[in-house]
């Protein structure tokens, strides 16, 4: 056959003994949660450097341009910003997310500037947009 | 932008479940061993300063492999399926191939074969399965599933004969497959399969486990109390609060720079808190086991009380193209392919368990 020997020991953990207390509960969310997040690129055709100010302003003038004025009353809120390569984690209302989604579709340039959004994650919880199996690496 | 939009489809879901590790009806070894494939492992330890060695070593020396372009005849040789299938727990998912839009496969240590293939494919190959609970007319895609433990499955028998045509005649279906075995005899080597692959002339590399470690100083952190998720009590913060405190740190949110009247963010760190000196995250990826997971949460326990720490956590992120969620429940990508879990363990011995799945995924 095909097995090789093995020089692993068993790594097995044993498990404590007490007796049982507490209640157990469950809570499964209906409907939307609070908030959306995104991960967000934003790819310009030259290089350009753009500060995390910037970087909400832009994002603040995609949405207006498409939607108008009244954004101003939306919170979005830039968590992280990575200034290299122009990459930042955003948070809005779930209600909010399709709008601030299609605007940023929409944005293609700054400054006379070509440049475009590249939206790389989208989720309803912030822990997980900590990992993305897609960028798996097997080098 | 003023009016929102209520009846858009949600992201996703969240299932949180407070309980007791002692209790005898706790599902969390059931919950870790459903969870098969998974990518990344995170661990936060607030108020320690250095991560104590034997955390990392279950995952550390985890074994996982990657074989290129296998034709799925070649997992049900019956070779394969006496040494390998039947004799431990084998772990396949197919890699490289995004489950929305193309065909995935996914072989469980249960022994269940999972084919998650597009119209064309599902035509072409002639095995009978069903619609896929994901996509719309367009992107239909279809789930077959096979049993390839069942004793029956074997070379002669009329089932197994016309899978075999199909899978060589109808559609040579070729994947690029990472790998895990745990032998059922430990005195054989996890690597055995490597090196099975290899003599049947399959590229079959180890897969490299990244490792990433981030301290902290003076980090503020959210007060919990294991009796009081709901935060009604204002000496402690509501449960979904801090969830989304673990995300921020988990993304390396800068929580120092925010505050209220930020331009750029309104984020805090959630109320009550108290400041702790030193802090440690350590995070593992790859294609880590269950067992492995099980050992780490295992040792968590053992830390939280020893160190006299207030929780600890442990986060599991599942692979996003895989055609399984938890057990044998159908997982696909619509908005994302979150499929992750997080406990936060108290040294009392309670938990809080927070799921988080796809919008279409079916509740745990």
């Amino acid at each position: 056959m095909y097995w090789l020997s093995s020089d692993n020991s068993d790594t097995t953990g044993g498990d404590c003994e007490k007796e049982e207390r507490g209640m157990y509960e469950k809570h499964v969310s209906k409907g939307h949660l609070p908030y959306c997040y995104l991960k967000v690129r934003l790819d310009f055709e030259d290089d350009a450097d753009i500060d995390i100010i910037i970087f909400k302003h832009i994002v603040i003038q995609a949405v207006q341009s498409l939607f108008g004025e009244a954004v101003s009353c939306t919170p979005i809120d830039v968590l992280k910003y990575r200034q290299t390569n122009r990459e930042a984690i955003l948070r809005v209302s779930s209600s909010y997310f399709t709008k601030l989604w299609a605007s940023l579709t929409w944005y293609s340039s700054y400054n006379e500037q070509s440049c475009a959004f590249r939206v790389l994650q989208v989720s309803s919880h912030l822990m997980a947009l900590a990992a993305n199996s897609r960028q798996l690496s097997l080098a | 932008m003023a009016a929102p939009m209520k009846h858009a489809t949600p992201v996703g879901k969240i299932v949180f479940e407070k309980s007791n590790f002692n209790d005898k009806k706790s599902r969390h070894l059931q919950h870790i061993t459903d969870h098969y494939f998974n990518y990344s492992v995170e661990t936060m330890l607030p108020g320690c300063g250095i991560l104590p060695l034997d955390i990392q070593m279950p995952l550390t020396e985890v074994e996982a492999f990657v074989s290129y372009m296998v034709p799925l005849a070649q997992i049900i040789r019956p070779d394969f399926l006496e040494g390998f299938v039947r004799r431990g727990k084998l772990h396949i998912l197919s890699h490289g191939t995004q489950i929305d839009t193309q065909d995935c496969a996914a072989l469980l240590p249960t022994g269940m074969l999972i084919l998650n293939l597009t119209k064309d494919s599902y035509e072409q190959l002639g095995i009978e399965g069903k619609v896929a609970n994901f996509g719309d007319r367009k992107t239909c895609k279809y789930v077959i599933e096979i049993n390839v433990k069942d004793p029956t499955f074997v070379p002669g028998k009329k089932l197994y004969e016309r899978i075999k045509r199909c899978l060589t005649e109808h559609l040579n279906l070729k994947f690029d497959f990472l790998l895990t075995w745990g032998p059922e005899d430990e005195k054989v080597s996890s690597a055995s399969v490597q090196y099975y692959f290899q003599c049947n002339g399959f590229v079959c590399n180890r897969l490299p486990i990244r490792r990433k470690q981030r301290e902290y100083v003076d980090l503020a952190v959210p007060v919990i109390s294991s009796d009081n998720p709901t935060g009604e009590a204002e000496c402690c913060c509501d449960s979904m609060e801090f969830y989304e405190w673990l995300g921020a740190c988990a993304t390396d949110v800068d929580l120092s720079a925010t505050s209220l009247d930020s331009y750029t963010s309104s984020y805090t760190c959630p109320s009550p808190r108290e400041q702790k000196d030193r802090c440690v995250t350590w995070v593992c990826r790859g294609m880590l086991t269950c067992d492995s997971i099980i050992d780490v949460l295992t040792k968590l326990r053992q830390i939280v009380q020893k160190m006299d720490l207030p929780w600890v956590n442990l986060t599991v992120h599942g692979f996003m193209d895989s055609p399984v969620s938890w057990g044998q429940r159908e997982h696909s990508f619509y908005h994302n392919g979150d499929n992750l879990y997080t406990f936060v363990i108290f040294p009392n011995n309670d938990y809080w368990l927070y799921s988080a799945i796809g919008s279409k995924d079916i509740c745990i």
